[in-house]
């Protein structure tokens, strides 16, 4: 089937949608893709710290894949795979460490600064993607595109069809709406 | 500040070089997780990514007692599949790698057998870990997201996606609630990221059922949820 027209990844779109619909080819192909989850389940542990021994990152990247092969039909192909998979990722690491600093004998022991630093990291990153997920999804689309795939103003007015000055004032504005949306006190004062 | 419907020009003010500024540093965690990620030669459990998916693939389509919330059965757009396929994709998902009697096939269903049992396991049984006693889906949870496990040290951090401003009423039951049973446990009223731990005093082992109802915080109701757990 032809992916939705909003999708900025649409082979990665129909590659999902091919591996829930159970083509083989495209299972091997998703099995392939997804070997970024362990990977980015490690690199994230090794850059705070190493807080997770490697037993750790191997049952939650077994957990993590369930949950996003659970979730696989939700993906509208807005953001790359692995991006998509990113967020899987980090709620379950913040999940994992929540779920450590809660148990009394682990106190002593984890390096608490950087469990907790890790934790509003990761959920500061989660608060993001559903504020996102809130705005009118051609604005999401934008800032997903421009910040976190790095796309030029110019590469985005091919991949929208405008100029590149309406996207820049469509952008802010959607950071507009971003921010007020961060910091909902400020929506109060704006309205 | 300037009125951000009313204007015509692209450039920033200074709040959204603020929020532009925040994101990218969050953007640039990511970027830098990501790129750590691709350099990585390998990493622990990268080896079993095939065999746990290839587990789960062949439980969505096989497996009867699958978990309440599990299994994308209602796929989006699951009417076609790729042209060049030899089977039907009409109906979901199913353990759709064709069998035959070559011996590297046999030990690849072996496989696939043996991580279906895995992942069985993980998803419905007590584990070893003593702090382990109640099992919960996290994301999967679709409108409440707990964390992990319950048991009498850890907490349940109840989030919902769509807003700030709801509260969750907890209901515990170890029958089916579909049959009448009284609850075992009942929460206060918790708000969007309180944390709810089950009560020592439920004591019941085996399968347990957990009530989650989202209301707004004038009490009216938003959304519900039923999961089905292990309590040990």
């Amino acid at each position: 089937m032809e992916p939705a027209p909003g999708a900025t990844h649409p082979d990665d779109l129909r590659l999902a949608q091919a591996a829930l619909d159970g083509d083989p080819a495209a299972r091997a192909d998703f099995a392939q893709r997804m070997r970024c989850v362990p990977r980015i389940l490690a690199a994230m542990n090794r850059r705070r710290n190493g807080l997770l021994t490697p037993q750790d990152i191997e049952d939650l990247s077994q957990d993590t894949l369930v949950t996003i092969w659970r979730r696989l039909h939700t993906y509208e192909g807005r953001a790359a795979l692995e991006t998509w998979a990113y967020r899987f990722c980090s709620f379950q690491l913040s999940n994992r460490l929540q779920l450590l600093r809660n148990r009394p004998v682990h106190h002593e022991v984890e390096p608490h600064d950087a469990v907790e630093e890790t934790i509003h990291a990761c959920e500061e990153f989660e608060g993001v993607q559903r504020i996102l997920d809130r705005l009118e999804p051609e604005i999401a689309d934008l800032i997903r595109l421009k910040l976190y795939e790095q796309w030029s103003f110019e590469e985005l007015a091919e991949r929208f069809g405008a100029s590149s000055n309406t996207l820049k004032a469509r952008y802010y504005r959607g950071l507009t709406r971003l921010g007020t949306l961060l910091e909902p006190g400020r929506e109060e004062v704006e309205r | 500040m300037t009125a951000a419907h009313d204007r015509d020009d692209a450039t920033p003010t200074p709040e959204e070089e603020a929020v532009e500024r925040r994101l990218r540093h969050i953007a640039e965690h990511m970027h830098a997780d990501l790129a750590d990620a691709e350099r990585m030669e390998s990493a622990p459990g990268e080896d079993k990514v095939e065999a746990v998916l290839e587990g789960l693939w062949g439980a969505a389509g096989e497996a009867s007692d699958a978990p309440p919330t599990a299994g994308p059965t209602g796929v989006v757009g699951g009417e076609q599949g790729s042209a060049t396929r030899a089977e039907s994709a009409a109906d979901g998902p199913r353990g759709a790698e064709p069998s035959g009697p070559t011996s590297p096939r046999r030990m690849w269903v072996a496989l696939v057998a043996a991580a279906l049992v895995i992942v069985i396991a993980k998803l419905f049984l007590p584990d070893d870990d003593p702090d382990r006693d109640l099992m919960l889906g996290s994301d999967e949870f679709g409108i409440v997201a707990p964390v992990g496990v319950v048991d009498t040290y850890s907490e349940v951090v109840w989030t919902h996606p769509s807003a700030e401003d709801v509260s969750f009423q907890v209901e515990v039951y170890d029958r089916d609630p579909t049959s009448g049973a009284t609850s075992i446990a009942t929460s206060e009223t918790l708000t969007n990221r309180d944390r709810w731990a089950l009560p020592p005093t439920v004591e019941s082992e085996g399968r347990i059922w957990i009530d989650v109802t989202v209301s707004d915080l004038d009490g009216r109701f938003l959304d519900s949820k039923r999961v089905e757990a292990w309590r040990r």
